[in-house]
């Protein structure tokens, strides 16, 4: 028998298997070998986590992240991304094609599988690219991607123009048996424009996006899907058109799946009067109020699946510029888990579903991980709900900067997070630790 | 870094500090009657004048401006973008803050930038356009000229006619009038009319004559031929038959009516040359006020009126 783990006094929390009970977890050789509910505590573990007060859950699964691997090492490379998600209670991390090369070629996604073991410390999943150098073009190997282990296909935040091709795509992905990742946004409609088209953009004289652009493509991903059967992951989404995709989608059987970003839950296209503050300045734009009303209440009740940091590190060399020059999106890796806990501290969502959010990009990749089960992977993260943590850079195991959030107090500490029974991330020593 | 006084848009000006403002513009529009055109109000300071988008007529008021205050000036053009430049937009200003001049007037092509610039530099920033966003001393001189024909802003209707979504003279002005108490009319074809614009504070209609019907002041923007290539108008005849300003159309507005443009003005299409040269145009008054203003603004930013 091998290195035991016991996880004890903690609220096991599981929404997959149904399961939310105080008990504790054993771990034997990096998969979960028992559950036991109440204070009987089964003999004694050569280490013993006390997660008294905290809440035990399966890691958590980030379907939409940037790696900065290859080609922008100065933004994130896979050991600080790695060290942030854990840090983050993140255990699998869908790691964009978007590098330099980009990920169109199983070399490079056996390079990110691999690099991500070697260095990243938790599971680095490559969502490889449709198409040939994300050019819209000509579709990528897709067989040997798979095999290569890619989990999904998508261009990233390049929307593939090409409607027929796209068909196609999906079609021929479907065959593979991974899902294709499709970025919700017509870029003829999208073209020049730095902020969410409306009032305030109006106001600040930056041009716009429309929410149609958004709309409008997810509504052809959908029609797309039932067109084909094929499984579309419609992410990130973040108008309240696209939810009326998504339940049109939902209502007709189609196996369409959806995420949406952590701080697009939280802030409005206001936020980026106060001073053009490029931290703000993210794909998608953020929405009105009404849009982050709508996108609450579509993930309080499941039409949107999962929740993503849409972690996108940037340098000061790319921010520290004129809004509308400088490179969109915002570091996230550190804050999915707080700004998803701060939801439910404002009422909007029951800290199990918290949990479902956090762990259903499992789900949407047909991986075997995300749930508390005999059998199972030991991804697992123990945190404390309770807890406030100030976002401090200078804490941060990412190397980016690029967040609107540094000196908020958020929810939620992450006190240890568990890859493959491997602890990743220890706010603190464990009894017995080796 | 000691408190710094900048104007970065008229939206943040209570109407109080615009009418200050105007009134001072008022007083230093003597000097420039003068035979000596010069005072020594801001001798010792220096001005910076960093444009990095192409102007001719706001850089030479800016540097006629600190000229006649016996300000040191210290002109800088170039390539808006930080990309085409080489060098970002916050290592050109803070080389230029290593002088330690009093204020960096700046024109760019980026909304926000003077912002940027206010937040990292130490050096009072005036904004001398910046994008699509606002151009305050255009709305402050463009002010000035109507109350000093109309003895007043308050109760009048101004309609401004032309491409308000590409304008940052459109923004300034709708924020200004309206904050006055004018009745602020924006008028172009929907393609031009940005969503959410009345909440500066207007009225928006796509019909010219609508517009222009009973209206105290009219002031035209420029149209870009580059807009034509973006499908926001099909072709400059149709825009100045349906947008522009001829005699007819002038005809519907009150006969005092007073026509303005920013300048430079594409005659025949926005505004008819009868219209542009005739007794109803104040458009040279418009730039002998830009000076007053811009003398008032960097007298006021570089602590003007301090005890």
């Amino acid at each position: 028998m091998g290195e035991r783990i016991l996880i004890t006094g903690g609220r096991l929390v599981c929404p997959a298997s149904n399961l939310d009970v105080m008990g504790t977890l054993e771990i034997v050789d990096g998969r979960i070998v028992g559950l036991h509910p109440g204070d009987a505590t089964p003999g004694p573990g050569a280490v013993r986590l006390d997660a008294t007060g905290c809440v035990v859950a399966p890691g958590f699964v980030d379907l939409h992240v940037e790696v900065g691997e290859p080609g922008y090492e100065h933004r994130e490379d896979l050991q600080s991304a790695g060290a942030a998600a854990a840090r983050g209670g993140i255990t699998t991390l869908c790691a964009g094609p978007g590098g330099r090369p980009p990920n169109d070629h199983r070399g490079a996604t056996e390079y990110l599988v691999r690099r991500g073991r070697e260095v990243g410390g938790v599971h680095v999943r490559p969502v490889a690219a449709l198409t040939r150098g994300r050019g819209g073009e000509r579709l990528t190997d897709m067989f040997d991607l798979a095999e290569g282990g890619a989990v999904a296909f998508g261009d990233g935040d390049r929307a593939v123009e090409d409607a027929g091709l796209l068909r196609r795509a999906l079609e021929y992905a479907g065959g593979v048996g991974r899902p294709v990742f499709v970025w919700p946004e017509l870029p003829a409609l999208a073209r020049h424009g730095v902020m969410h088209e409306g009032p305030v953009a109006t106001r600040l004289g930056l041009k716009g996006v429309p929410a149609a652009a958004e709309d409008a493509a997810a509504w052809q991903a959908v029609v797309l899907a039932e067109q084909t059967g094929a499984r579309v992951h419609l992410g990130p989404v973040s108008t309240a058109g696209s939810l009326r995709a998504l339940r049109y989608a939902r209502d007709a059987g189609l196996a369409v799946t959806a995420a949406v970003g952590a701080a697009h839950l939280h802030l409005t296209d206001e936020a980026v009067a106060e001073r053009y503050a490029t931290s703000l300045r993210v794909r998608p734009p953020l929405r009105p109020r009404a849009d982050v009303d709508a996108l609450r209440a579509a993930l309080a009740e499941g039409l949107i699946d999962a929740v993503t940091s849409l972690h996108r590190p940037q340098s000061a060399v790319e921010k520290e510029v004129e809004f509308d020059a400088c490179a969109p999106g915002m570091a996230g890796l550190e804050t999915l888990l707080g700004l998803t806990l701060r939801l439910v501290d404002e009422g909007a969502l029951s800290l199990t579903r918290a949990v479902a959010v956090l762990t259903a990009g499992a789900r949407v990749l047909g991986l075997d991980t995300g749930r508390l089960a005999v059998d199972a992977p030991a991804d697992v993260v123990v945190f404390d709900p309770a807890a406030r943590v100030r976002v401090e850079a200078d804490a941060w195991a990412s190397k980016a900067r690029n967040t609107p959030f540094l000196g908020q107090a958020l929810p939620g500490h992450v006190r240890w997070t568990l890859v493959a029974g491997r602890v990743a991330h220890a706010a603190e020593r464990g009894e017995g630790w080796p | 870094m000691r408190v710094r006084r900048h104007l970065l848009e008229l939206a943040r000006l209570s109407r109080e500090d615009i009418v200050g403002l105007l009134d001072l513009a008022e007083s230093f529009g003597g000097i420039s009657r003068r035979p000596i055109k010069k005072v020594p109000t801001l001798r010792g300071r220096t001005v910076v004048n960093l444009f990095l988008e192409a102007s001719t007529r706001t850089r030479s008021s800016f540097e006629l401006a600190a000229k006649r205050l016996s300000a040191d000036t210290l002109n800088i053009s170039g390539g808006s973008s930080s990309v085409v430049k080489g060098e970002t937009l916050l290592d050109t200003a803070r080389n230029l803050a290593a002088y330690q001049p009093d204020i960096i007037v700046l024109r760019h092509g980026s909304a926000g930038a003077p912002h940027l610039l206010a937040e990292h530099i130490d050096a009072s920033i005036v904004n001398a356009g910046d994008g699509l966003h606002e151009h305050p001393t255009q709305g402050l001189l463009d002010l000035l000229t109507i109350r000093q024909h109309k003895r007043r802003i308050e109760g009048l209707k101004v309609a401004i006619i032309g491409d308000i979504a590409h304008s940052r003279v459109a923004r300034s002005g709708i924020v200004g009038l309206s904050r006055l108490g004018a009745e602020v009319v924006v008028c172009g074809p929907p393609t031009m009319l940005p969503p959410g614009i009345e909440a500066l504070g207007c009225r928006a209609t796509p019909h010219r004559d609508e517009a222009v019907s009973d209206a105290d002041v009219i002031m035209m923007l420029r149209i870009q031929k580059e807009r034509l290539a973006e499908e926001l108008f099909p072709s400059d005849r149709e825009y100045a038959q349906r947008y522009g300003l001829d005699p007819a159309a002038l005809k519907q507005a009150k006969p005092d009516c007073l026509v303005m443009h920013p300048g430079p003005i594409n005659r025949g299409v926005e505004l008819h040359p009868a219209v542009a040269d005739g007794p109803q145009s104040i458009i040279l008054d418009q730039v002998t006020n830009g000076l007053s203003v811009r003398m008032a603004v960097l007298y006021h930013c570089a602590g003007g009126g301090e005890a």
